[in-house]
């Protein structure tokens, strides 16, 4: 498992990481990256939201309400051209904290 | 006997009472809850049980309040609906002193008492009636956009009054008897129409808030 720390750090880069396949919703999101992680990343569910809500209003993400298979009301968001360049930025600086960590593990080994 | 729909009914009912106030986090959340139950359900697990931890999952109405209190009403549309109510209320306190004026002044004649109190009627009518008209605006820079505008409309009317229109009424001849009913009526409308506007860009915001009521 996760620290809480490291998931709320991780949660806006994976979103928009997730995002960027395509446009998905809240419930979905969820399931994916407890897919991805294997069940090690959980967020709480009610969370999600706010967070969503932050990043469509820092005008990273966008919503838009639709239908579920079932007919019943869905709010779907996708990424904008802002969120986009943010999630780059995030690679990036994950990658730099991964290549570092990687580095110094390698070390300690010798 | 578990009634799924009353269970969600309460949790909604419980969620509001605990301040998640506005539509779209509420709608959304209940979404959530509801695919929940359904995977949950199809996995072979009862209803009750599948609500319970739906329920659980999501989390607590006061930990979800406070995490929306940081989203959900920005400032500016706060602002403009402070500022919508600030407009209201001081056209209307003076709007009704005008009135008490235009009824108790000898100078003023039956029309123009009828006027004063018809465009005090239309004040009354349109504060307690018009949050029920307006369309929920969900998207708040639009909201505030809107508000922006009614204040705006609702002090640059009462400018405009005062520099180009209100000097003309004060223009009539040396001897005869000045127009006191006449301009008492002129500025009731002109401050009527300022807390109409004062009203609009808070009743927008209050409008935003009322599909929660209906669907409950």
């Amino acid at each position: 498992m996760l620290t809480k720390e490291l998931v709320a750090a991780s949660t806006e880069p994976l979103i928009l990481s997730i995002l960027a396949q395509g446009e998905s919703y809240g419930y979905a999101l969820i399931q994916e990256v407890k897919r991805r992680s294997g069940d090690k990343i959980e967020w709480t569910d009610g969370m999600l939201y706010p967070v969503l809500h932050r990043m469509e209003r820092r005008g990273l993400i966008k919503a838009r309400w639709g239908e579920s298979e079932t007919g019943r009301k869905r709010k779907y968001y996708a990424l904008k051209l802002d969120g986009k360049q943010a999630m780059e930025k995030h690679h990036e600086q994950w990658a730099l904290v991964s290549a570092v960590l990687s580095g110094l593990k390698k070390e300690s080994y010798v | 006997m578990f009634d799924l729909e009353q269970s969600l009914t309460e949790w909604r009912q419980e969620m509001i009472r605990k301040g998640i106030g506005s539509p779209v986090p509420l709608e959304e959340l209940e979404g959530h809850v509801r695919e929940d139950i359904e995977r949950q359900i199809k996995l072979g697990f009862t209803q009750e049980h599948s609500f319970a931890t739906a329920v659980r999952k999501i989390g607590g109405a006061d930990a979800l309040r406070a995490e929306f209190a940081r989203t959900c009403v920005p400032g500016p549309v706060r602002l403009v609906a402070l500022a919508g109510i600030g407009c209201a209320v001081f056209a209307g306190l003076f709007l009704l002193w005008i009135w008490g004026n235009l009824l108790i002044t000898h100078r003023s004649d039956g029309a123009e008492r009828m006027l004063g109190s018809t465009a005090v009627g239309l004040v009354i009518l349109s504060w307690w009636f018009g949050p029920r008209f307006f369309p929920v605006v969900r998207r708040p820079w639009i909201r505030s956009a809107l508000g922006t505008a009614c204040c705006v409309a609702g002090v640059g009317g009462v400018v405009l009054f005062v520099k180009f229109i209100l000097p003309s009424l004060f223009n009539f001849p040396v001897r005869s008897d000045p127009p006191v009913g006449k301009v008492l009526v002129s500025v009731a409308w002109v401050l009527s129409a300022m807390a109409i506007f004062g009203g609009m860009a808070w009743g927008l915001e209050k409008a935003s808030h009322k599909t929660i009521k209906q669907n409950v």
